[in-house]
């Protein structure tokens, strides 16, 4: 048995970047590929013969993969191909001494996270004078394109959102671009979305009421932020497009230490590459975590998440009334497979009660953890929905998609639920199923 | 529409006097904030109002939870064996999966859950693999399959196995596809052959003739001379398909009026006198010769051919019927046929019937004339289209005796090895992998052999005796000739070789 590695190949696949990763590791699965292969309580290795000899290396306790290929998919077929070995014949991993090229590779990396937590602890927050004047000069540019924005907003229903039906894409993005000039990259996202909005939907004109409403209730909250509570004026500024600094974020917010359950991925796709959207929930703290990963057109994520996985941990949240993005400050222990019951809600009402409160904290807040104990999955195959029944009889719906594996897995019985709520539909990220969590890899629409 | 919603779509320069209440909460804290601007309040109205109703959000009455399903009674494959299969649904080596499912079978196992929804769409797509899939589908696999439209072959072959019909079987019989109306036939006739016919006399004249001839194929299940009269009035449809249809079934009964009369017709058309056949041809071959042979209306310009009439008459008649009406064996029928200038359309119609009638006195006595001829060059390989049909017939062991002895025939033995039911013996196995060595071998001095090696490789990897894997992935040389093609024929035989070794993993992880 691999002593830090206890993952079905499902969940393994899931760290594959697409299909024809997943499939050419699946290949390389066997001891035939593979010149040499090992174990420590710390990290699995191997030397895989491709058109040359590559040696791989994973480090046990971040899952971080190493290879010595040119690929420029991470992790490659052969990390992939090495975990997947060493899930199906572990009898063909033997514990060992590390080779001399693991040992460098280990050493190399702990000398990294040091130096990090080093430049972390001696960071000064005092801020320079030109830090000042710039922060100055963008707050005031911020404030001149909000009020721009007010303006437009205004124009907008003075008009009749009827005459938006027709006007062409390039109508938002110019409304878009011009909050990017003003330093509000958040706000000029919002924009932006707004775009997709018009003749998508029978009810379109609601939507996009509601969307401009919310909108015009973050500007009127930046107006007054003064008089904000402090968590709020952190969540305010982080929407209108203030970004923090890992370093920022470790400095200055909450640090949790729990068992923390990585429960899935969603993945979007934006303009120029890819965001990573992974869940974890703590066991004792029954606190949701938010990890955002972005990712440009061919580069890999920079960390790996398992799901599936359960590991001893510190995150540290961004500064927020309602704290839920975060970042692994330390992952202290192994990473272990989620096998008993999931911390969730009995049922869709009292996940909704917590729904209701966040939203009274926090009204900009577009997506939620939603972990639920006992439904069961259901295709209604007449109206082609697929849905989450909860004991008392209530229902929610699945975003539009198919959910077999859920099913087969379900046989119609009871099972816990992992999904993503975004106010009309949850994207499913995991379930488990017969003391064993299977995640699903999706994408959001 | 909500009142705001609609003051906002028209716009609220378009009213003297918007209206942007709510019916809530929220309109009281509306209330409150500076007037003049009433864009700006209408706005955080609707931006509250968003917010409240989905803060306010209940969840609705969920629609009727399934049965869940019945507890499995048979065991997983193991996670090595499930994780070969995968690859095998991703590689399309579809001939190795029905070997899979059978060696599971006979394990009494069955497919892991999260492979049920891929087997069930791969093998949707390959029939071929429905059958062997079935049994290791487990209570899991037929119970998602409801599911999916796709999947409904499950049930319906479930059903089959059982010898049942399902609970829905009138109301599919009078409102569902031609497909499923003649399934529900077809399966009727395997339980209640009468019944069945009833049910199709009493819609008959109200069907189209595509229906007409999809219901008429289906009383191929259990046919009889019940069902005589109903054949005869088809014979007379309006509708050639249908017509053609009732022809071919007709045949099948010895006894009917219809095939009275075509053996009486060809009855004079063989005559054996002194241990020799002779055909005597029909003078003139006019319509209603041509309507007793074929039991169907000569067509307006019929062919002249007498060749054609000669197997045309002949490949429906029993062949025993000759024995009997000749008192002679097969084999001297064959011999007495020697000498005739019309000995390969005789002897090529009494393969059709022996085969139509399924007739295994036949079969030996007909292989070993072909092989025979053959030796003798007195037949070349075209005529020997339905070697391999007759071959399927005979037990494996024998089969398998028919074909080595082509393998002495260097040009001529892939559609035999491909004709011969899977998996070969060990014997036979080894056989054969020594002669597809030598040839590989071959290729170097003469490329343009490939031919008759290359086609079989897949029917080698299929059909190979597991006790000689080993053999199978030895001994080869690669080719290294400077032939363009050498580079593909060794990627064949990586291709064969990797087939074998996957093979190999999952007897050893099933058994």
């Amino acid at each position: 048995m691999l002593l830090g590695l206890q993952f079905t190949a499902d969940q393994i696949i899931t760290m594959a970047p697409d299909a024809s990763s997943a499939s050419a590791g699946k290949k390389l699965a066997s001891a035939k590929n593979w010149k040499s292969l090992g174990q420590s309580s710390e990290a699995l290795w191997g030397e895989c013969q491709g058109s040359a000899l590559y040696q791989v290396k994973v480090d046990l306790a971040s899952l971080a993969i190493q290879c010595s290929c040119p690929s420029r998919k991470q992790p490659c077929k052969h990390g992939i191909g090495l975990l997947l070995l060493a899930v199906n014949l572990p009898d063909l991993v033997h514990v060992t001494e590390h080779p001399e090229w693991v040992t460098s590779w280990l050493a190399k990396r702990a000398s990294v996270n040091k130096r990090k937590e080093t430049r972390e602890k001696s960071d000064t927050t005092t801020p320079s004078a030109s830090q000042i004047k710039t922060a100055e000069k963008r707050l005031a540019l911020v404030k001149a394109g909000i009020d721009q924005l007010d303006l437009w907003l205004n124009d907008l229903i003075r008009n009749g959102l009827g005459l938006l039906e027709t006007q062409p894409s390039k109508f938002w993005e110019a409304q878009a671009a011009k909050m990017v000039d003003a330093q509000a990259p958040g706000i000029a996202l919002r924009v932006r979305n707004l775009a997709t909005l018009p003749n998508s939907s029978p009810d379109w004109p609601e939507k996009l009421l509601w969307q401009l409403g919310q909108l015009a209730l973050l500007t009127q909250a930046f107006h007054n932020i003064d008089q904000l509570d402090p968590g709020l004026q952190e969540d305010v500024r982080q929407l209108v497009g203030w970004n923090l600094k890992e370093e920022e974020v470790i400095e200055r917010g909450e640090r949790v230490s729990d068992e923390w359950l990585t429960l899935g991925q969603s993945f979007e796709e934006r303009e120029r590459g890819q965001v990573q959207h992974t869940w974890l929930f703590g066991i004792s703290s029954k606190r949701p975590a938010h990890i955002i990963q972005f990712a440009f057109v061919g580069t890999p994520f920079s960390e790996h998440y398992l799901p599936g996985s359960m590991q001893r941990a510190d995150l540290v949240y961004w500064p927020s009334l309602q704290p839920e993005r975060a970042l692994i400050a330390a992952r202290k222990g192994d990473a272990l497979p989620i096998q008993a019951a999931l911390p969730g809600y009995a049922s869709i009402a009292a996940f909704f009660d917590v729904v209701a409160t966040m939203l009274a904290r926090l009204p900009w807040r577009e997506s939620f953890l939603c972990v639920l104990n006992d439904v069961i999955p259901i295709y209604d195959t007449s109206r082609n929905q697929w849905c989450v029944r909860d004991q008392s009889g209530q229902t929610l719906p699945l975003a539009r998609g198919e959910y077999w594996q859920l099913l087969a897995h379900s046989g119609g019985q009871a099972i816990d639920f992992a999904a993503e709520w975004n106010g009309t539909a949850l994207l499913p990220l995991g379930f488990l199923a017969e003391q064993q969590y299977h995640p699903l890899k999706l994408h959001r629409i | 529409m909500d009142t705001i919603v609609t003051t906002a779509v028209v716009g609220t320069g378009q009213q003297s006097k918007p209206i942007i209440t709510t019916g809530t909460p929220i309109d009281a804290l509306a209330e409150r904030l500076p007037g003049e601007n009433v864009e700006r309040k209408l706005l955080l109205a609707a931006g509250a109002l968003a917010i409240y109703r989905q803060a306010g959000q209940i969840a609705v009455e969920a629609p009727a939870a399934p049965e869940p399903a019945v507890p499995e009674t048979l065991l997983p494959c193991s996670a090595h064996v499930a994780s070969t299969l995968t690859s095998l649904y991703q590689s399309g080596y579809t001939e190795i999966l029905s070997e899979a499912y059978t060696l599971l079978e006979k394990a009494h196992q069955r497919l892991p859950y999260e492979l049920l929804p891929v087997a069930l769409t791969h093998t949707t797509q390959n029939q071929s693999l429905r059958a062997s899939l079935l049994p290791v589908l487990g209570e899991r696999g037929y119970w998602l399959s409801q599911f999916n439209t796709a999947w409904s072959w499950v049930a319906r072959l479930r059903l089959d196995a059982q010898h049942i019909l399902p609970a829905d079987v009138e109301t599919t019989w009078q409102e569902g596809t031609v497909g499923q109306r003649t399934e529900i036939l077809r399966r009727l006739r395997a339980i209640e052959p009468a019944q069945a016919l009833a049910k199709l006399t009493a819609i008959w004249k109200q069907e189209k003739a595509e229906a007409r001839t999809a219901f008429l194929g289906s009383l191929a299940t259990g046919l009889s001379m019940e069902d005589q009269p109903f054949l005869a009035r088809a014979l007379d449809d309006r509708s050639e398909s249908v017509r053609t249809q009732a022809a071919s079934l007709m045949m099948h009964l010895t006894g009917s009026p219809q095939s009275q009369r075509l053996l009486a017709r060809v009855d004079s058309l063989l005559q054996y006198i002194d241990g020799r056949l002779t055909v005597i041809l029909p003078a003139p071959i006019d319509e209603a010769w041509i309507q007793d042979v074929t039991m169907l209306k000569a067509p307006a310009r019929p062919s002249t051919s007498a060749a054609y009439w000669i197997g045309q008459a002949l490949a429906y008649v029993p062949p025993a019927h000759w024995e009997e009406r000749f008192s002679a064996t097969p084999v001297q029928l064959l011999e007495a046929i020697n000498d005739s200038e019309w000995v390969l359309e005789v002897v090529n119609a009494l393969v059709q019937a022996a085969l139509f009638h399924n007739d295994a006195g036949w079969f030996r006595p007909l292989l070993d004339w072909h092989y025979q001829k053959l030796l003798e060059n007195k037949i070349d390989h075209r005529q020997l289209a339905s070697f391999p049909a007759l071959l399927t017939r005979l037990p494996q062991h024998e089969a398998e005796g028919r074909v080595r002895q082509q393998f002495a025939n260097q040009d001529y033995w892939q559609p035999f090895l491909q004709a011969l039911p899977a998996p070969w013996s060990k014997e036979f196995s080894a056989d054969a992998l020594h002669i597809l060595k030598k040839h590989y071998h071959s290729l170097d001095k003469n490329p343009y052999a490939a031919n008759n090696w290359d086609g079989t490789l897949n029917t080698f990897a299929a059909a190979l005796s597991p006790s000689c894997f080993d053999l199978a992935v030895t001994g080869w040389d690669f080719v290294e000739v400077s032939d363009s093609f050498a580079p593909y024929w060794n990627t064949r035989l990586n291709t064969f070789l990797q087939k074998m070794s996957i093979r190999k993993s999952l007897i050893e992880g099933i058994l």
